[in-house]
C-alpha cells in the first residue's frame, strides 16, 4: 500500500516536471493568453465594482453622523446613476485625456501609444495592459499616465497583453532628480520600489538640502525621458553613520485608478 | 462520485483565483492581498480524505499562468506543498482543528515563499545570499500570513467537511 502510495507520488512529480517541460519548450505564451482572454473580463467588471463598493463604504464610515444616511442614500442613487452612464462616462473620460494627451506638449515630445489597465497585480507591483506583441509593444518600454506620472516598464510581452513592472516592484530602482521649488535646485538620487505605494529615495549626498514636498521626476535613461513625475518627498530619514540620506516618498499614482495609460515609443 | 463533484474542486480554485484578482486587489492592506489558492490547497489537504494531486497541479498551473513568468514556480511549489502537508496532517496533527489549521496556514504562508524564492533563484543562491530576505519582505509575508488566517477562518466555518469530502 505504501509503496503503491509512493510510486504515486513519483507519477504526479514525472507529470509535473513533463508538464513544466512542455510548456516552457512550447513557449506556453498562447495558454497564459487564452486564460487572459477569459478571466480578464470578468476581473476587470468585478474589481471595478468592488472598488465602487468600496468608495461607498468608506464614505459611509467617514461620513458625518447626521449626514450619514443622506450621503449614503445619495451615494447609493449616485452610484446607480454612474452604473448606467459608466460606458459613455469612461468614453468621454478616454477622450479628455486623449485629446489633453495628443493634443498638448506631451505628444510633441514623445511618440505615445494609448493603452488600457486591464489589471493589477498587487503582490508583484505589477499591471497587465490590453497591448502586446501584435501593436508593437517591446520590453522595456515606458508607460506613464496623462499627466505625465511614470507608471513603470514593460516586461513580459504577450500577443495582445502586457505586464508593466512599476516602480512599486521591489526590487526596481530609478535615477531621479529632487526639485526644490524654493531654490530651483535639483539633487540626483535613487529611487528604490518597496512593494505597493511605498518609494524610497536613496542615494541623496548627505551633505545636500532635501526638504519635505520636493518634487521627485525621473532622470533621462535609454528607455525613458526626464522629467516625469514621480511623487513627493514625504519624510527624511537622518542618519549620522551614513554618507547619504534617505527619505520615503508619496507616490502620485495609485494602481488601482488607473486607466487610460500610454506607452512611450520613443522620446 | 458523479462528473460535477469530481470538477468542483477545479471550479473552486478557479472561483477563488477570480476573487483574489478582483475582490481583493482592492480590498488590501497596504499592498497586502491573501493567498487564496493557498488557502485552498492547505484547506483540502485538512477537510477532505483524499487529498488530490491533481488539485496542487491545478492551482500551481493557474498561479504560473496569472503571477509568475513562464511554468513552474507554481506548480512545483503547491505540489511540494501539498505532499508535505498531506504527509503531515495524516500522520501527526489534527484534522479540522481549528487552531492547527489556522497555525498550518501561518506556517505555509512562509514555506510558499520561501520554495518560491528558491526556485525561482535556486537554492544554493538564496541561502548564499540570504541578505534578499530583507525586512520589507519580512513584513510583508507577516501580513499576507494574517490575511490568509483570517480568510482560513472563513473557510473553515464554510467548508469544514460540508462541501470538501
Amino acid at each position: 500500500m505504501a509503496r503503491r502510495k509512493k510510486s504515486s507520488y513519483i507519477i504526479v512529480f514525472l507529470i509535473a516536471f513533463g508538464l513544466i517541460l512542455i510548456l516552457n519548450w512550447t513557449g506556453g505564451d498562447y495558454i497564459k493568453q487564452g486564460a487572459l482572454a477569459f478571466i480578464n473580463p470578468v476581473e476587470n467588471f468585478l474589481q471595478k465594482q468592488t472598488t465602487v463598493v468600496r468608495k461607498n463604504i468608506s464614505s459611509w464610515f467617514y461620513s458625518k453622523s447626521k449626514l450619514r444616511s443622506k450621503v449614503e442614500k445619495l451615494t447609493n442613487e449616485n452610484s446607480q446613476l454612474l452604473f448606467q452612464i459608466n460606458k459613455e462616462k469612461s468614453f468621454q473620460e478616454e477622450n479628455v485625456q486623449l485629446r489633453k494627451a495628443l493634443g498638448l506638449e506631451i505628444n510633441q515630445e514623445m511618440d505615445l501609444r494609448a493603452v488600457k489597465n486591464i489589471g493589477v497585480r498587487l503582490n508583484r507591483g505589477e499591471i497587465l495592459i490590453n497591448k502586446g506583441e501584435d501593436d508593437g509593444l517591446r520590453e522595456n518600454q515606458t508607460v506613464i499616465t496623462p499627466n505625465k506620472e511614470i507608471v513603470g516598464t514593460s516586461n513580459r510581452i504577450y500577443p495582445h497583453y502586457s505586464t508593466v513592472k512599476t516602480i512599486f516592484t521591489e526590487g526596481s530602482s530609478w535615477k531621479v532628480f529632487v526639485y526644490d521649488q524654493k531654490s530651483d535646485s535639483r539633487i540626483e538620487g535613487v529611487i528604490r520600489g518597496k512593494g505597493y505605494s511605498d518609494l524610497e529615495l536613496d542615494l541623496v549626498p548627505i551633505q545636500t538640502p532635501l526638504e519635505k514636498n520636493n518634487i521627485v521626476v525621473t532622470q533621462e535613461s535609454s528607455f525613458w525621458p526626464a522629467d516625469l513625475i514621480i511623487g513627493e518627498i514625504n519624510k527624511i530619514y537622518l542618519q549620522d553613520l551614513e554618507s547619504f540620506k534617505k527619505a520615503s516618498v508619496t507616490p502620485r499614482i495609485n494602481l488601482n485608478e488607473l486607466s487610460l495609460l500610454f506607452i512611450v515609443k520613443s522620446f | 462520485m458523479n462528473f460535477f463533484s469530481h470538477v468542483k474542486k477545479y471550479l473552486w480554485s478557479l472561483l477563488f483565483l477570480v476573487i483574489q484578482l478582483s475582490f481583493f486587489n482592492v480590498f488590501h492592506v497596504g499592498g497586502v492581498t491573501p493567498s487564496l489558492l493557498l488557502v485552498l490547497v492547505v484547506g483540502y489537504i485538512f477537510f477532505s480524505q483524499q487529498p488530490s494531486a491533481g488539485l496542487f497541479l491545478w492551482s500551481g498551473f493557474l498561479i504560473d499562468i496569472f503571477f509568475y513568468p513562464g511554468f513552474g514556480i507554481g506548480i512545483l511549489t503547491l505540489i511540494i506543498i501539498g505532499f508535505l502537508f498531506s504527509k503531515l496532517v495524516k500522520r501527526f496533527l489534527f484534522q479540522s482543528h481549528l487552531l492547527v489549521f489556522l497555525g498550518s496556514i501561518f506556517l505555509v504562508t512562509f514555506l510558499y515563499h520561501f520554495l518560491v524564492w528558491g526556485i525561482s533563484h535556486g537554492l544554493p543562491f538564496l541561502l548564499t545570499n540570504i541578505s534578499v530576505v530583507n525586512l520589507p519582505s519580512f513584513v510583508f509575508i507577516i501580513g499576507q500570513s494574517l490575511y490568509n488566517i483570517g480568510i482560513a477562518l472563513i473557510v473553515f466555518f464554510l467548508f469544514n467537511k460540508k462541501y470538501l469530502q
